[in-house]
């Protein structure tokens, strides 16, 4: 996850939509979190399993398997948008919703990363 | 690299008496032919045909049309709008169709609407189908179920234009080119703070038409519907159970388009529509 970290702070896109974002993302891939902290448009530090009492503004969470289908080189109806995959149930999105909608664009690239850069493939 | 050139699509203004005050309406036309009237999506504007208007192959047989609605890309809000809150109804809609056709002095055009303009054509076709000689819907369905709260769409704390953007990005297809994926994207962006939330009343609340859709007379207005795979505001199941529920009408998934078909990926969305319009022509 330090690789997705490295890739959202030098993505000419994600730097674009991350002009003076400021939250924090609680980041799930099937047991594992992660305590993403962006704070002027870049994300200033990740955190693996932070502690039980680590507070956040929103969390995106869902089962590896969901992960991956999101980042096939092209992924199947349903899998290949956040809100797509929540709304099919495939991950949660809760919290403290402002900052994702406000954030929106910067989001959905970070999150996306992966698959533009191939990981899977 | 492509060469500089000039468009043969050609715009203009008329003014329109609609509902007790003048409207300012843009329109952008190219081609000559069977009238072809263009809807464009909520909270967008008519720049989303913009290559179907540049497409030779089409405009050879059609006169392409696509507005503007009232307080969308280049058609003003009226006078006083400053004090009103946008909300599109049905009627409103309808009658909007119905006067641009008239003052256009469109012979029983072919509608062809997207999203909110896939779903006021059904009304049209169940309410007018003098109106039109025939239908086409493009993710297009009798209701749809609300995915999230639209009240996210238009607040002080969220930027109105990231927060367009960012809700239908992901009804884009991943395969769709980059170049029209941000173009469609740019339309987003640029609506008038609240108009795209006004346009979702009609769709997610109003409009409902899904008990009426069996009404539709398809002998006297022909519908077609098309529908993009990647779509998840109206998914390809919305549109199948609507088209079961009108006898005749003639409906088919696009496979790797979304929401926005004539916008997104104008070309692979070609290889849907030709073959309609090509079946229009012959029965016009």
């Amino acid at each position: 996850m330090k690789q997705l970290m490295d890739l959202a702070n030098r993505d000419p896109l994600a730097r674009r939509w991350a002009k003076n974002c400021a939250f924090d993302l609680m980041f799930g891939v099937g047991d594992d979190h992660y305590q993403v902290e962006v704070r002027g448009g870049q994300i200033e530090a990740m955190r693996e399993r932070p502690s039980k009492l680590t507070s956040w503004d929103f969390a995106i969470a869902g089962p590896q398997s969901s992960w991956q289908a999101h980042w096939a080189p092209v992924p199947a109806p349903t899998f290949h948008d956040i809100i797509a995959m929540r709304t099919a149930g495939h991950i949660t999105i809760e919290g403290e919703l402002t900052g994702f909608f406000a954030n929106i664009l910067y989001v959905k690239r970070m999150l996306e990363l992966p698959r533009i850069e191939g990981w899977l493939q | 690299m492509r060469k500089s050139m000039i468009e043969p699509i050609t715009g203009r203004y008329m003014q329109l008496e609609l509902w007790g005050a003048s409207h300012r309406i843009y329109w952008e036309e190219s081609g000559q032919g069977i009238p072809l009237l263009c809807l464009h999506t909520a909270g967008s504007d008519g720049r989303q045909f913009r290559a179907l208007m540049n497409d030779e192959e089409v405009t050879a047989q059609y006169r392409v049309i696509a507005f503007d609605m009232p307080w969308h890309g280049k058609s003003s809000p009226p006078a006083g709008w400053e004090a009103e809150t946008y909300e599109l109804t049905t009627r409103k809609y309808l009658d909007l169709i119905l006067a641009i056709s008239e003052a256009l002095e469109l012979d029983r055009p072919v509608v062809m609407g997207c999203s909110i303009g896939g779903r006021i054509v059904l009304h049209l076709a169940r309410e007018h189908p003098d109106a039109a000689r025939c239908v086409i819907g493009l993710q297009s369905a009798g209701m749809i179920n609300p995915y999230y709260d639209i009240d996210w769409l238009y607040r002080p704390d969220v930027h109105g234009a990231h927060v367009c953007a960012g809700m239908v990005s992901g009804l884009i297809a991943p395969t769709a080119p980059g170049e029209h994926r941000w173009e469609t994207l740019w339309h987003y962006m640029q609506g008038g703070p609240g108009i795209f939330k006004g346009d979702l009343h009609f769709y997610t609340v109003e409009g409902d038409i899904m008990d009426h859709v069996g009404e539709i007379d398809t002998a006297k207005c022909p519908i077609y519907m098309l529908t993009g795979e990647y779509d998840f505001s109206c998914s390809p199941e919305m549109s199948q159970t609507t088209a079961d529920a009108i006898e005749g009408a003639k409906f088919k998934v696009m496979e790797g388009m979304g929401h926005f078909p004539m916008s997104e990926h104008p070309e692979a969305f070609k290889d849907y529509l030709m073959p309609v319009l090509d079946e229009i022509r012959d029965a016009s």
